[in-house]
């Protein structure tokens, strides 16, 4: 009987250290000793251009200027992709990026920033990337940055063209 | 077993309006006061049908689909501007803990409505209910109900009389376990085609299929059935009215908004509060009435 009750003592407390470890490698600041630098920017203002076929209820989020995270530089390691950099910007600025990861792509898909999410405006919308004003024809976990690029992350409504991605699939280098 | 609820004699039509309204309202609308009153008003009527037997039904069933539900949505779903933590690079929102809680409930509160509607509605009163105007398929849903409960307990028969034989399914390797359950469905078939051959004769001679046959029935309208009915109509009517001008209103993506409470919302939530305890009403008054009864004697 003692035994089982120190075990599930030891269990819960290693619990509860699991959870303690999660939340402070959560919030806890990094050391800034990066590597190389890159600026990164998050916009939706083609939604402002669309509003009638954006989803009403969610009106109230939408910035009016179509800019969630203005151009800001970041830093970053060697090796890191894209996908990498926006996380860990997104969770120290406190804005919500919600993303799932396919297994058979290897590649992470953005699903969502600041709670506007593909599909949103339109069944044409989502989120695309550019680097230095290229559409990389690849996930943005799949794409590792170099120093001083230029990432922009932005919302499309009709599948890139309007944010200037014409698409040419077939032209894959 | 069950005990007996004075929502058995309420005349079919009614009965079946009531439940279907409270089986259906809380999936067309998930407010979470809404669905509180529903869930509370479900449990406590089951506690008056079936006592302790609601209780085991409960805490075996309903509230491990609620915690089941109400875990899953958040880890999967994170939409929300609240957010708590994080969980492998994505956020764990308030607003979809909030969300998983509500639908959890509603499906509480579903199942235990089912479960009445199941106490309540039997079979004679499906039949008199859907026979005039789809009789064949009404007649085949209760004989295919009437299958589960049936066949279970020739099954229950088949192995005591197994093992008073020394056959004992519960005993012995898995290969001997296997021989005598196969045993049992044989013979189980068997009684099965051989019943059923039994029931077509008996319907049959019974007159079953001839043409200008009418139902019997004993359930008559009477003054507490339009009483019921009056009170359920004006208030799906009113509910519809409020739902229709978003006087109640509940959205809980990116943002939880629920309606600001006026005079037409709070009148709302008690309409439908009042409707949902029409089978406790008419319990306590059943009751209330015998006491009376009681003392005058």
């Amino acid at each position: 009987m003692i035994m089982k009750m120190t075990k599930k003592t030891i269990a819960f407390i290693l619990l509860l250290f699991f959870c303690l470890s999660v939340c402070i490698g959560c919030t806890g600041a990094e050391d800034e000793n990066w590597d190389m630098y890159c600026t990164i920017s998050i916009e939706c203002s083609t939604i402002l251009d669309n509003l009638n076929s954006f989803k009403i209820e969610k009106l109230d989020i939408l910035p009016s200027d179509g800019i969630i995270l203005a151009e800001t530089r970041v830093g970053f390691r060697e090796g890191e992709s894209i996908y990498d950099v926006l996380v860990r910007e997104t969770k120290n600025r406190g804005i919500h990026m919600e993303a799932s990861y396919t297994p058979i792509y290897d590649s992470a898909y953005i699903e969502g920033i600041a709670n506007i999410y593909e599909f949103d405006c339109g069944s044409a919308s989502g989120w695309t990337y550019c680097v230095n004003g290229i559409f990389p024809n690849c996930g943005c976990s799949g794409y590792k940055p170099a120093n001083g690029d230029r990432i922009e992350l932005r919302y499309t409504c009709d599948y890139g063209s309007d944010v200037g991605n014409r698409l040419e699939g077939d032209k894959i280098e | 077993m069950m005990k007996h609820d004075a929502m058995e004699n309420v005349h079919p039509i009614v009965a079946f309006t009531f439940l279907a309204f409270a089986l259906v309202m809380p999936m067309l609308f998930m407010h979470p006061v809404f669905i509180i009153v529903s869930f509370v008003s479900g449990l406590i009527w089951a506690l008056m049908i079936r006592g302790r037997m609601a209780l085991a039904f409960i805490f075996k069933f309903v509230i491990p689909i609620i915690l089941i539900v109400a875990i899953i949505n958040p880890i999967f779903n994170h939409e929300g501007v609240t957010i708590l933590f994080y969980i492998r690079d994505n956020p764990i929102t308030l607003e979809s803990i909030f969300y998983g809680a509500t639908s959890a409930l509603m499906f509480g509160a579903v199942l235990i409505w089912f479960s009445c509607f199941n106490d309540i509605m039997k079979s004679d009163k499906i039949v008199y209910l859907f026979g005039n105007f789809i009789p064949s398929i009404s007649l085949l849903i209760t004989m295919v109900l009437r299958f589960v409960p049936l066949y279970r307990n020739q099954v229950k028969k088949i192995s005591v009389a197994m093992r008073a034989q020394g056959f004992d399914v519960s005993d012995g390797n898995l290969l001997k376990r296997a021989k005598y359950g196969l045993n049992i469905l044989s013979s189980l078939i068997t009684w099965g085609l051989e019943s059923s051959v039994i029931t077509a004769d008996s319907m049959r001679s019974r007159g079953h299929g001839l043409p200008h046959r009418t139902n019997y029935s004993i359930y008559n309208f009477d003054s507490r059935d339009l009483k019921i009915s009056i009170v359920l109509i004006l208030g799906i009517v009113f509910i519809g009215i409020c739902a229709a001008t978003k006087a109640v209103s509940a959205s809980f993506f990116p943002l939880i908004k629920l309606n600001s409470w006026n005079t037409m919302s709070i009148a709302c939530a008690l309409t439908y509060a009042v409707i949902l305890i029409i089978p406790i009403i008419l319990n306590i008054e059943e009751i209330a009435v015998w006491q009376r009864l009681k003392s005058k004697i």
